[in-house]
């Protein structure tokens, strides 16, 4: 280490690999990577930890981690995560998952996980919009949201309404902890790293399924600049999908 | 052996999966029908896809029983149905029927569907054991097993059959030590041993009456 | 100590015997009893059973537990398996092993839940997408279930290859006298250098079916298909019964098999010698075994309870050496002894061509 500098402010988590995220500008992957990394980090736990990537723009997420990790079929990370946590129950498992693999193709896997209190860690990136394939639209797109398969854009008639996933997925007695929250400023940011360690936790403690649902930017397909983006998640996002804590059966479990 | 001296018009065969309930039902509505004119015999296995007692509707009605089972297509299909027809044949005094219930609790659990129809006739209830089948070999594992059909089918047990075979293999060795297994479930229960089943073909005489059995579901080849 | 045991649940058991403490799900008859039977015996080995919301779901569960490195099963009938195909596909190119049992029954669609043959192709030839094999074991006694078990989990291991039992329904329904190996011990099957275990003692690993480079994605090809080539030079297997001087070889597999041995006894009687080649691999497929016996015959006649699937194979090994007529019957209709000797006689007359 060079002996120039004698304290060192911010630094690359060791559970992130080093290699260059393939995420856009503005994009808010990169930003909910880097908080995994550094709550596992002071958790304690990289030794132990499998990741499941998702089908989706984070499909190459178990290469930007320094951990054991697979990519599970699209929808499917839930299953998979079920399948690793069962054979090794001392392993801490988490998935990290998009809004078309977690809210639509893989609703079924999701709620199940969810509800049989699976002891396992949802990363879920709500970003309104499929970015992977190119900007059609998602189970979240918002009314009226222009996507490329919504030109006109999202009518209830046609297409139904924005699901919220962590107003769903609360109801169940199987989720121990689930909290929707953004990573727009500094203060959400602090906020986000403390919801996702308390998600992790909840799993070290074998208190049931955790997630975090992480409001994101997508500034390529939304065709926002990256501060607009932000914008824009706070004005109209945040409307539809209010940030909280849905559930927290942590205290009962205990 | 006689199946007229347990002095009951009702026989009805419970156990676990596999125990030989089926067979024994068959061969039990044959013996009858040798001696009284009116036998039926019901299927109420609504767990068991294969080998079933209507499988051989055909065949039993040329022997002059009346199979009662879900009609026609029906009887294939993968659905547990039970029929207003089947509690008729129950009830009625006029028949001497033999009920063939589905393995296990589940198996069990339908009679308490038509307890009425079973409490208001005089009935007697007998558990299949087969010592050479799975989660059945032990005194333990088999009180366990009787305890859960019994309290699943809300139907009290009068008998202990031993069917203790390992289909064209069986010898007279498996059936003494199976009956050996039965007479203490028997003792420990006090549920009197109401015969042993001997395939045809095998020289065996034991502890219990011997009930000589012939087989008729047969496979294929 | 022999028992009596239906055929799925010989299954189960051979397969906790083989080392296997991991099954997922979901019900589906005929091959429930599989499943009862594992809910009620794995807790008793300190395994575990979990039944699952869907065959999709179960299959990807399997996913998630093969990658950790242990064994890991599940059985389901025909409609399960279609569902099951997507993550076969990807299993198949992680590399994963695991164990799969087809309970066969009528089909397409809902079918009915009478036995047949009619997923040979789906078994054999893909189902799920792109370029990958399964080893496709067929018994055709509950003992014969019982020993492939093992070879299946062992052929899994070594090959990092799904292996798929194929049954039907009447294999799984029927009861038979069976002996169990021997219980072998779950940690003491072959330690895997390339599971995920967490990376506390290896650099990270990552156990995936993806590689965005095409030149990447084809190297991933050529290993699968080495691998392939490796099951298919080592690990053929069939049964050649009264085939020395038969007049006619009946290629069967499976329950149409065990008919067949009846009708090899049948048609001894009327004094035409019956001989059956069976495929126990039904992947790989025994070719060159077939070919060397088509030089002995006029006609190989391939039985199924289905439609014409393995008789595309039986012509590829047989290549033109000896006609290659057919019978069979689907929907989960068993044909009987007596009609399979009723096609012998129709080949021998000239009234059935191949």
């Amino acid at each position: 280490m060079d002996s120039t500098i004698d304290k060192i402010i911010a630094k690359m988590p060791k559970s992130l690999s080093g290699k260059e995220f393939t995420y856009c500008p503005g994009c808010h992957h990169g930003i909910v990577h880097r908080l995994i990394a550094e709550v596992i980090d002071e958790l304690g736990i990289a030794g132990k930890t499998l990741m499941v990537a998702p089908v989706g723009c984070s499909v190459f997420a178990y290469e930007f981690f320094d951990l054991d990790g697979t990519v599970a079929p699209h929808g499917r990370a839930p299953a998979v995560a079920t399948g690793m946590k069962r054979a090794m129950p001392d392993r801490i498992v988490f998935t990290y998952q998009g809004d078309g693999d977690l809210a639509s193709i893989g609703t079924a896997e999701i709620v199940h996980a969810a509800n049989r209190g699976e002891n396992i860690t949802t990363i879920f990136i709500n970003n309104a919009v499929y970015g992977m394939t190119g900007g059609q639209m998602a189970p979240t797109t918002l009314l009226g949201q222009k996507t490329t398969t919504t030109p006109y854009g999202r009518s209830a008639k046609a297409n139904g309404y924005p699901i919220r996933m962590s107003e769903m997925l609360a109801t169940l007695e199987g989720s121990a902890y689930v909290e929707r929250v953004m990573v727009t400023t500094p203060q959400n940011v602090i906020k986000a790293k403390r919801a996702i360690k308390k998600a992790f936790e909840v799993q070290i403690k074998n208190l049931g399924f955790s997630m975090v649902e992480v409001l994101s930017t997508c500034p390529t397909n939304w065709g926002l600049t990256p501060i607009e983006a932000m914008k824009w998640l706070e004005e109209k996002m945040t409307k539809q999908y209010p940030l909280g804590i849905y559930v927290d059966r942590t205290k009962e479990a205990e | 052996m006689n199946f007229l001296n347990f002095k009951t018009r009702l026989f009805v065969y419970i156990g676990m999966f596999g125990s030989g309930k089926t067979e024994l039902a068959i061969n039990t509505a044959i013996d009858l029908r040798k001696q009284v004119s009116r036998v039926a015999l019901v299927d109420i296995d609504v767990i068991s896809p294969y080998f079933r007692s209507r499988d051989e509707r055909k065949f039993l009605k040329t022997k002059g029983i009346e199979v009662i089972a879900p009609p026609g297509v029906l009887s294939h299909a993968d659905l547990p149905i039970i029929t207003a027809q089947m509690s008729g044949y129950i009830s009625n005094p006029d028949y001497f029927t033999v009920a063939d219930v589905g393995g296990n609790e589940d198996g069990a659990t339908v009679l308490g569907s038509i307890k009425p129809f079973l409490d208001s006739t005089s009935k007697s209830v007998f558990f299949v054991i087969n010592t050479l089948r799975p989660f059945s070999t032990t005194l333990e594992e088999i009180v366990k097993n009787i305890q859960k059909i019994s309290k699943s089918g809300k139907i009290k047990i009068n008998y202990l059959v031993c069917n203790t075979n390992i289909g064209s293999e069986t010898n007279g060795d498996n059936i003494r030590k199976g009956e050996e297994i039965v007479r203490k479930v028997s003792e420990y229960l006090e549920i009197p041993v109401a015969f042993t089943v001997v395939k045809d073909g095998i020289e065996y005489s034991g502890k219990f009456p011997v009930f000589k059995l012939k087989r008729y579901l047969s496979n294929l080849w | 100590m022999k028992m009596l045991f239906k055929g799925s649940e010989a299954i189960a058991e051979a397969a906790i015997r083989a080392g296997c403490r991991l099954y997922f799900g979901y019900p589906i008859t005929p091959q429930s009893e599989l499943t009862e039977y594992m809910s009620r015996r794995l807790p008793e080995v300190d395994g575990t059973f979990l039944q699952a919301e869907s065959e999709v779901a179960t299959v990807n569960m399997m996913y998630g537990a093969s990658c950790t490195g242990k064994r890991v099963m599940t059985s389901t009938s025909s409609p399960g398996f279609s569902l099951m195909m997507e993550g076969v596909s990807y299993m198949a190119g992680a590399e994963l092993p695991a164990v799969f049992v087809n309970v066969v029954r009528g089909g397409p669609g809902l079918g009915d839940i009478q036995p047949a043959q009619s997923d040979y192709f789906q078994a054999t030839k893909g189902g799920g997408h792109g370029d990958y094999r399964m080893i496709v074991l067929a018994p055709h006694t509950i003992q014969e279930s019982v020993d492939l078990m093992n070879l299946a989990f062992d052929l899994a291991d070594k090959y990092r290859m799904l292996v798929t039992i194929l049954a039907d329904g009447m294999l799984g329904q029927m009861m038979e006298p069976v002996e169990f190996p021997e219980m072998r011990d779950p940690n003491g099957v072959p330690k895997k250098d390339w599971a995920l275990t967490g990376a506390s003692d290896h650099e990270p690993r990552k156990v995936t079916s993806f590689n965005i480079d095409p030149y990447g994605l084809e190297e991933m090809n050529l290993r699968y298909q080495a691998t392939y080539k490796k099951v298919v030079e080592n690990e053929i297997r069939y049964e050649e019964v009264n085939t020395k001087d038969a007049d006619i070889i009946i290629a069967a597999y499976g329950t149409m098999a065990r008919i067949v041995k009846t009708t090899i006894h049948l048609a001894e009687k009327e004094g035409i010698k019956v001989g059956l080649f069976r495929p126990i691999t039904l992947w790989p497929f025994p070719y060159k075994q077939i070919n060397k016996l088509a030089d002995t015959v006029e006609n190989v006649l391939t039985v199924e309870m289905s439609y014409g699937q393995m008789l595309e194979d039986v012509k590829l090994g047989v290549n033109g050496k000896a006609k290659t007529p057919f019978y069979g019957r689907s929907g989960g209709v068993v044909p009987t002894p007596t009609e399979v000797l009723e096609a012998v006689k129709k080949v021998m007359v000239g009234d059935l061509n191949g």
